[in-house]
C-alpha cells in the first residue's frame, strides 16, 4: 500500500523558514530550520536584512559626527555604543576624561543596561506567553527613557556621550528623578520575579532548554550573560575596567546551569547589580565640576568662552567644520554591553575621518552559536533559545 | 525541575499561580501611566529635540548670520543655506550676512542636536514640535519661514522691509 | 586594556619568539596595546600556539583594514583575550591586494567563523579551510566588496532602465 511516507521517499525532513518576519526573532532574522518531525536537525541563520553599512558610513564622517551613527546600531543600547566609540577615539588621542564625566557616563550606561534588560525580559516573556510582564517591563523602561530625555533630549538616540566627556550638564532635578526610579525599581523587579521565577509554565519552558557547555561557549566567543550563565564570571567591567568601573562595588552574577533559565536568572540579577552601581554613581557625581576635558581643537569649548574669547571661537569653528586629526595608529576598546562584549576598533591614518571603524557586535558573535544550541531541540524551544541569547538585529547586521 | 510527589507539584503550582495573580490584582489599583496622546498633549522634558526653531534677537532681527556652521556640523547633510549680504535698506540680521534660504530636509534630519551646538549665535534651537508625517515627502523640506519665530512685535528696523 | 595587560603582552611576544623565531616579524606598541605582526603563512600555527600554550582561549574580535593604495593593502587583526591571565594581544597579518588569501582560524576557534565570513563579505579576503565561506550580511549576488577603499560610500548606483536614453515604453 502506498502511504504518504513511501511517496515521499527517503527524505523524512522538511525545511521551515522562521522569519525574517517572525515576531519572536526580535527583528528581521531568518533561520532556515530542517525539521524531523518537531526536532530541529539543522539550523542555518540568514542575516543581513537590516544591514545599513554603518562601518562604511563612519569612514565618510568626521570623528564626532560618527557618534550619531553608533546610536543607531544596537538600538537598545545607544549610550553603550556611544561610550565604546568615544573610549576608542579617546584612546587614539590619549585624552583623559574628568572623573565627574566618567561617573555620569557610568550612571547613564547602567541605566541603559537596566532598560535593555527590561526590554529583553518583557519581549522574552511575551514570547513564552506571559503578557503582563511585557506591559510591566515597558512601564518601568518608560521611566528610564524619561531620564534620558531629561538628560539628552532624546529617549533613544541620545548621542549624549561625546569625545572627551558628555554633551550636556546634568539637568535641573535629575537627582530626584533618578532617586525616584531607584526607590521604585527593586519592588518592581520583585514583582517580575514573583510572576516568573517560580512559575511552573516558565520553568518548564526554560529549564534544561538551550544548554551549551562552557568550553563551547568560550570557543564560540560568546560573551555577556550567556557566558556567565555557563559558569564563567567574565565581565569586562571587572576584568578590564574602563570609565572608573574599578571604583564601584558590584558583583558579577553567574549560574552554572547554562540553560535558558540560567540566562534569565543572570539578567534579573544584573538589573539589581546595575541599580547598585547607579546608586553609587549618583553619590559620586558632584554638583559642580567639568563635564568635558580641556583639549583645545578636539573638544568644543564651553559656550560662554566661545562667545567671549576669540581663540575659543576659532577652535569652535575649526572643530565643527573640519574636525580633528588623531595621530596615525589604531585602538581597540571593549566594554560590557547588556548583550556581552561590545568592541570598537578604530584605525586612524592622521586624517579627520576614521580610516576604519569596526564594531565587534555582541549579538552577532553570540548568534553564531545558535545552530549549536538549537540543533536537536524542539521547534518550540527555538523561540526560547533565540530569546535568551538576546540578539538585537540592529547590532547583528549593523 | 523534578518534584518529589504529584501532590507537592500541584500545591507548588497553585502557590506560584496565586502569588503571580496577586501581583496582577494589585496592579489593577495602581494609577495608569498611559498617556492618551492624540486627545491629550504629550509631556516633553525641557531638552526635548523636536522641529527646529530659528530665533530672532531683541530687535526682531534674525539671529542667523549665514555662517554655514550648522550645515558643516550636520552628520546627515540635511541643512541647505544660501547667504546674502545685509544692506542698510534691507537689514535682516544683525551681522554682515543673513540666510536668504535656510532649508532643513526633515526626511534626512536625525535630530542629533549638532546644529544647535555648532551655532555661534544661538540662532537655531530645537523646539518641541514633532508631528511631521506628511503624505508627500517633498513637503518635509522646511523653509526658513516655517521655522522662524514669529511672535515678536517687530520694531521699525525690521518692519521697514 | 590596562597597563597590566600591556606588560604581559610583551612577555607573550618573547615567548612566541622563543617558540618560533619566524613567527614574530614585528612587535608594535601603541597606547598600551601590543600588536604582534605574524607572517601570513604562520598565522594559523601561531594562533594555535597562543591558544594551547599561552592560554589565549577567547577570540574577542577579528577585523580587517584596507590601507589602499599602500601595498600590502589589507591588514587582518585578531584580538585575543586570555581569560585566565586577563591579558589581551592583537595578532596582525598583512595580505596583498593581488592575493588576498589567508588561512582560516576556524579550526582554532570556531567563533572565528562568522567574523571571517564578515571580512570576506565586506572586504573580500578569502580564508583557506573555512567550512562555510559565504556572504553573510550582503545578498549572495552582490558585486564588489563595500569596505574596500576603492568602493564608493554611496555604492555603484544602478540607474533604472526607465531613466536611460532610448528607453521605449512597451
Amino acid at each position: 500500500m502506498t502511504t504518504v511516507e513511501t511517496a515521499l521517499g527517503a527524505s523524512k525532513t522538511m525545511v521551515l523558514n522562521m522569519g525574517p518576519q517572525h515576531p519572536s526573532t526580535h527583528g528581521v532574522l531568518r533561520v532556515a530550520l530542517e525539521l524531523d518531525g518537531e526536532t530541529v536537525v539543522k539550523a542555518v541563520p540568514d542575516l543581513g536584512y537590516l544591514h545599513t553599512g554603518i562601518e562604511k558610513s563612519c569612514e565618510s564622517k568626521t570623528y564626532s559626527q560618527a557618534i550619531t551613527l553608533t546610536d543607531r546600531m544596537d538600538y537598545l543600547n545607544p549610550l553603550g555604543n556611544n561610550l565604546v566609540y568615544c573610549l576608542a577615539v579617546e584612546k587614539l588621542l590619549g585624552l583623559e576624561v574628568p572623573k565627574r564625566a566618567q561617573y555620569i557616563r557610568v550612571m547613564m550606561v547602567e541605566l541603559q543596561r537596566i532598560s535593555s534588560h527590561l526590554v529583553w525580559l518583557g519581549t522574552h516573556a511575551i514570547d513564552m506567553g506571559a503578557m503582563s510582564v511585557f506591559l510591566y517591563c515597558f512601564r518601568e523602561r518608560e521611566e528610564i527613557l524619561k531620564i534620558f530625555e531629561r538628560f539628552a533630549g532624546q529617549r533613544m538616540m541620545t548621542s549624549y556621550i561625546r569625545i572627551g566627556g558628555v554633551a550636556l550638564e546634568p539637568p535641573a532635578g535629575w537627582r530626584e528623578m533618578v532617586r525616584r526610579f531607584l526607590t521604585m525599581m527593586p519592588n518592581r523587579v520583585d514583582d517580575y520575579e514573583t510572576l516568573l521565577t517560580e512559575n511552573r509554565i516558565w520553568l518548564s519552558r526554560l529549564q534544561n532548554v538551550g544548554k551549551i557547555k562552557l568550553e563551547d561557549a568560550i570557543a564560540y566567543s560568546m560573551s555577556g550573560p550567556t557566558l556567565r550563565a555557563a559558569g564563567l564570571a567574565h565581565d569586562n567591567r571587572k576584568v578590564f575596567p574602563y570609565s572608573s568601573y574599578e571604583e564601584f562595588d558590584f558583583n558579577i552574577p553567574t549560574r552554572t546551569d547554562s540553560d535558558c533559565y540560567g540566562r534569565y536568572m543572570v539578567r534579573v540579577a544584573e538589573i539589581r547589580e546595575s541599580l547598585k552601581i547607579v546608586e553609587q554613581a549618583m553619590a559620586k557625581i558632584t554638583d559642580q565640576g567639568p563635564i568635558r576635558t580641556e583639549a583645545p581643537g578636539i573638544v568644543p569649548p564651553e559656550r560662554e568662552k566661545m562667545k567671549t574669547e576669540m581663540e575659543a571661537l576659532i577652535y569652535h569653528f575649526k572643530i565643527f567644520t573640519e574636525g580633528f586629526s588623531p595621530p596615525p595608529g589604531d585602538a581597540y576598546v571593549a566594554i560590557e554591553s547588556p548583550r556581552g562584549e561590545l568592541g570598537c576598533y578604530i584605525a586612524s591614518d592622521g586624517s579627520p575621518k576614521p580610516l576604519r571603524c569596526h564594531f565587534r557586535a555582541p549579538s552577532f558573535v553570540n548568534l553564531q552559536a545558535l545552530p549549536r544550541i538549537i540543533e536537536g531541540q524542539l521547534l518550540a524551544d527555538v523561540v526560547a533559545c533565540i530569546g535568551t541569547i538576546d540578539i538585537v538585529l540592529g547590532d547583528v547586521d549593523r | 525541575m523534578v518534584m518529589a510527589s504529584p501532590i507537592r507539584e500541584v500545591f507548588e503550582t497553585f502557590r506560584t499561580m496565586f502569588n503571580g495573580f496577586s501581583v496582577t490584582f494589585r496592579t489593577m489599583f495602581r494609577k495608569t501611566v498611559t498617556e492618551s496622546y492624540p486627545e491629550q498633549p504629550v509631556n516633553f522634558q525641557p531638552r526635548y529635540r523636536g522641529i527646529h526653531v530659528l530665533h530672532r534677537d531683541e530687535n526682531g532681527l534674525e539671529k542667523c548670520v549665514g555662517c554655514f556652521l550648522c550645515a558643516a556640523a550636520c552628520p546627515a547633510n540635511c541643512i541647505y543655506i544660501e547667504a546674502a549680504e545685509n544692506t542698510d535698506a534691507n537689514r535682516i540680521s544683525a551681522g554682515e550676512r543673513y540666510a536668504s534660504v535656510y532649508n532643513i530636509d526633515y526626511s534626512r534630519c536625525i535630530f542629533c542636536g549638532y546644529c544647535v551646538e555648532a551655532c555661534p549665535t544661538d540662532a537655531i534651537t530645537h523646539g518641541h514640535g514633532f508631528e511631521l508625517a506628511p503624505y508627500d515627502i517633498n513637503s518635509l523640506v522646511y523653509r526658513k519661514e516655517q521655522m522662524l519665530e514669529k511672535d515678536i512685535a517687530l520694531p521699525k528696523a525690521a518692519a521697514a522691509r | 586594556m590596562s597597563e597590566r595587560g600591556g606588560q604581559n603582552a610583551g612577555v607573550v611576544a618573547e615567548q612566541l619568539r622563543t617558540w618560533n623565531a619566524n613567527a614574530v616579524s614585528e612587535v608594535l606598541e601603541f597606547h598600551g596595546e601590543t600588536t604582534i605582526v605574524v607572517p601570513r603563512e604562520l598565522l594559523r600555527v601561531t594562533a594555535e600556539h597562543c591558544r594551547v600554550h599561552l592560554q589565549f582561549n577567547f577570540l574577542s574580535d577579528a577585523t580587517s583594514v584596507d590601507r589602499f593604495p599602500v601595498e600590502p593593502r589589507f591588514e587582518l587583526n585578531y584580538h585575543l583575550v586570555s581569560i585566565p591571565n586577563k591579558t589581551k594581544i592583537r595578532l596582525r597579518t598583512r595580505v596583498s591586494g593581488a592575493d588576498p588569501v589567508v588561512d582560516s582560524l576556524v579550526p582554532v576557534w570556531p567563533g572565528a567563523g562568522w567574523l571571517e565570513r564578515e571580512i570576506f563579505d565586506l572586504m573580500g579576503i578569502r580564508f583557506n579551510g573555512h567550512p562555510d565561506l559565504r556572504r553573510i550580511l550582503l545578498p549572495d549576488d552582490w558585486e564588489g566588496y563595500p569596505l574596500r577603499k576603492d568602493y564608493p560610500t554611496e555604492g555603484f548606483r544602478d540607474i533604472p532602465a526607465t531613466f536611460l536614453p532610448g528607453f521605449k515604453k512597451q
